[in-house]
């Protein structure tokens, strides 16, 4: 398969990766971009030799983003699919951006996600699902399970963990523990894979705190409002 | 090594536990419980987890039969008079804890050392009333305690450096890796760990997907139980109340706000494994 990527070098790169099965674009106007050696990288959208698949994995709602998705969207043909990371704006608003809504479908995606076995997705509100069996084959292709949820802000495993990740920001900046003890603890007494710190430094702070910011905006609960740390954190990294 | 003897109020399974892992440091265990049943559960299981450590070949005959010939338990309190370590394993019930403390500081020395292994209740709250409060602090286990390698160790607004200290140096002989928090609620294991149960309860709520497919989703990233298989394990009633509890303590935080279908299944007495069904059925 034709895939085109678009989007942040630390996402793009581990699809890349994976997918070194399948002839890999990225499209990006930055011609000094670091790239994983197997893509093609391309500055014009018609230096690509027909699209199968499009993905674009920038986190933020930006005008930017949208000029992006509406420029791809008018130079590839309308049978092929655009997976969007809706990790930060749900699949349905970013859908209502383009002319083209029915193509939308939803992603989460963040660096080091691609490790799991399966990868989720995310149907707008009221789509008709048409690219389904291609997205299920394209993640089957390169060793990965599809998990379709309801669309909404983060899906399931990147919300989890940045709930999680946000309430162990807190306990740092409160002083309850040091990252040490709160590493130590959340790995030896419940298991957990890598310690929430750890896992917020691997993602980018700037992406949970990003993440954690849209829950609170899209679901209007103070649950959701990020720990002031976490923002200097996204900051400064 | 100081301390010969540890002693341990209450004989369930957390204070098990604790008496295997403080005997395997060498030492005396005396393990107070006020009903007989109590106690002969409690000498039936260390009985059988030393007898499974000698199966496996962690230990041998020898070794278990001094371990077992080191361990008491008794129902009589004044048995307890000149206790120098004191683990309380009781069940997280303030009054209960305070009144056995204070008792305890009647009859024991004013530089025993009152540890708590409480999950959820304040340490300062705890040893206020008690005399010679500088000798309290809390040393949280996870359970099996003997098995589990983390103890939660926290100085209350009065404990003394020398309490931490002791607390601090008997946790490490028991092989354990000891971190020290704050005295807040829930400590760092059961506040960080809330949104893993209380976010997918609401993204159960919400209808992002049942339960089935976010318990897959989060295992295919490496966790070994996805949230709702975990709080089936631990019993809904148990994982409710703690989550209440931190709701309570932090003055209706809305982070720890308890679900409305946990509440249920706990009105429901479907409290998961121990009562057959929970969010999975296990009949």
């Amino acid at each position: 398969m034709n895939l085109l990527f678009t989007g942040p070098a630390a996402i793009v790169n581990d699809w890349v990766s994976l997918c070194d099965e399948h002839r890999c674009y990225v499209y990006s106007r930055d011609a000094k971009r670091h790239l994983s050696k197997n893509a093609l990288h391309v500055t014009h959208l018609d230096e690509v030799d027909g699209a199968d698949l499009l993905f674009n994995f920038h986190v933020a709602a930006t005008e930017k983003r949208q000029a992006l998705l509406a420029e791809l969207i008018a130079s590839t043909k309308n049978s092929v699919p655009l997976l969007c990371n809706s990790v930060a704006v749900s699949a349905t608003e970013i859908a209502s951006w383009t002319a083209k809504p029915e193509r939308i479908i939803g992603i989460a995606a963040l660096p080091t996600l691609l490790a799991a076995e399966a990868v989720e997705i995310a149907y707008p509100h009221g789509s008709a699902r048409r690219h389904h069996e291609a997205v299920a084959e394209f993640l089957s292709s390169i060793g990965r399970r599809m998990e379709v949820v309801n669309d909404e802000v983060g899906l399931v495993y990147p919300r989890l963990m940045c709930m999680i990740v946000n309430e162990a920001v807190l306990v740092l900046q409160q002083g309850v523990a040091n990252e040490d003890a709160i590493e130590k603890s959340m790995t030896l007494a419940v298991n957990y894979p890598q310690g929430p710190l750890a896992w917020g430094k691997a993602v980018g702070w700037k992406h949970v705190y990003a993440i954690v910011k849209a829950l609170h905006e899209q679901l209007g609960d103070d649950r959701y409002r990020p720990a002031p740390l976490l923002r200097k954190l996204a900051l400064t990294e | 090594m100081t301390h010969q003897t540890v002693t341990i109020l209450g004989g369930g399974a957390m204070g098990r536990g604790i008496a295997i892992a403080a005997l395997l440091t060498g030492r005396s265990v005396l393990v107070y419980d006020a009903f007989r049943n109590s106690r002969d559960r409690a000498w039936a299981a260390v009985e059988k987890i030393l007898g499974g450590m000698v199966d496996k070949g962690k230990l041998s005959a020898e070794q278990r039969d001094r371990v077992l010939g080191a361990f008491r338990l008794t129902g009589e309190f004044h048995e307890l008079a000149g206790s120098s370590f004191v683990i309380e394993a009781v069940p997280e019930l303030m009054d209960l804890k305070r009144q056995l403390f204070t008792d305890l500081a009647g009859i024991c020395p004013a530089d025993t050392i009152f540890a708590s292994n409480t999950s959820s209740l304040s340490i300062t709250a705890l040893s206020a009333a008690i005399p010679n409060p500088e000798r309290v602090a809390g040393m949280h286990f996870f359970n099996p305690a003997h098995l589990m390698k983390l103890v939660e160790v926290i100085p209350g607004r009065f404990t003394s450096l020398e309490t931490l200290e002791a607390v601090l140096q008997m946790a490490e002989e028991m092989g354990k890796t000891a971190v020290e928090a704050k005295d807040t609620p829930g400590f760092i294991v059961n506040r960080i760990a809330r949104p893993f149960y209380n976010e997918a309860l609401r993204m159960l709520e919400e209808n992002v997907a049942d339960h089935a497919t976010i318990d897959r989703i989060v295992r295919a990233h490496g966790f070994r139980m996805g949230p709702f298989e975990l709080m089936d394990f631990i019993g809904h009633d148990v994982n409710y109340e703690v989550t209440r509890s931190l709701y309570d303590a932090f003055n209706g935080e809305p982070r720890y706000r308890p679900s409305q279908i946990q509440r249920s299944l706990v009105e429901a007495g479907l409290l998961g494994r121990k009562t057959g069904r929970g969010f999975y059925s296990y009949e």
